[in-house]
């Protein structure tokens, strides 16, 4: 899984807005062990909002693997080499990481209870 | 295929769809906490039918708060890709999908030679795959998103990959 924390296919963010779940693709980055989201057109009033952060890969049943983190995000100033020189500078965030799981169907194995 | 909102899609919303294998769920907890989630989807006449239960989180949160946004695209190395965002009323429904969907569900997820070889793969877990879904029998279901709200999500290609802006909404 450890290229899914590092460079997933694709991350998203989900948010609850209005009682409804807005979903919206992200840009994430590891630092120091610390979990940074970038979320890209517009991130108005998610600093300190609870969020779900998904990073997921594959097609077909036994490709399926994800990483599924949920935390808080708290708003930080973009990382020195956020790469937007010259355009909008993307609003960054720390994730402070509460409950995560992770999937990996192709591992799928006999539990031992033992 | 429409948009359920009575409007056709784009044409790159089409594309989207056709390279999407599976589709990332955002719902509401009855505590009001966001969940989400990728999940295998058919597209069928006016309706997203997604092939996840009522003891799944995501059916749990569609019974509790029946509204779903659904993202499609992204996927194979493509952060940077153009996404379809799709927002609407859900259900949580037991028992078998309709036969159409299922076809579909079968042929794309399971038939497809792709899909074929995937299992081939991986022939020894599928008894596991068998017992895990025998879990779920006694309330096996799916759920349901009839779209109101269509959204082509543009994609700025770069460092930084995503920066999503809406193009059109065809609500």
């Amino acid at each position: 899984m450890a290229d899914l924390v590092d460079d997933a296919p694709r991350a998203h963010l989900a948010f609850v807005d209005g009682n409804r779940a807005e979903v919206v693709p992200v840009v994430t980055r590891r630092v120091g062990g610390q979990q940074l989201v970038a979320v890209p057109g517009g991130a108005r009033g998610l600093d300190g909002r609870e969020v779900h952060l998904v990073r997921d890969d594959g097609q077909y049943w036994f490709e399926l693997r994800a990483l599924a983190i949920r935390g808080v995000l708290r708003a930080i100033p973009a990382p020195h080499d956020s790469g937007r020189e010259g355009g909008d500078p993307l609003p960054w965030f720390r994730l402070e990481p509460g409950r995560t799981v992770a999937w990996d169907y192709g591992q799928l194995r006999e539990a031992d209870d033992e | 295929m429409s948009s359920g909102t009575g409007s056709p899609l784009p044409r790159e919303g089409l594309r989207i769809l056709r390279r999407s294998w599976t589709v990332l769920v955002g719902t509401v907890s009855a505590r009001s906490r966001p969940f989400l989630t990728p999940i295998h989807y058919v597209w069928c006449g006016d309706e997203v039918f997604i092939t996840t239960g009522p003891r799944s989180w995501t059916g749990r949160n569609v019974i509790a708060n029946p509204h779903a946004t659904l993202v499609f695209g992204g996927e194979r190395g493509w952060p940077a890709a153009p996404r379809l965002r799709v927002t609407g009323p859900a259900r949580c429904v037991h028992g078998w999908m309709p036969p159409r969907a299922l076809v579909r569900v079968a042929l794309r997820y399971y038939l497809a030679p792709r899909a074929l070889l995937d299992q081939l793969r991986h022939l020894r877990q599928i008894p596991l795959r068998q017992r895990y879904y025998a879990a779920y029998r006694d309330r096996m279901g799916y759920i349901v998103v009839r779209p109101t709200t269509v959204e082509m999500l543009d994609a700025e290609h770069g460092r930084d990959g995503f920066a999503g802006a809406v193009l059109a909404a065809l609500d």
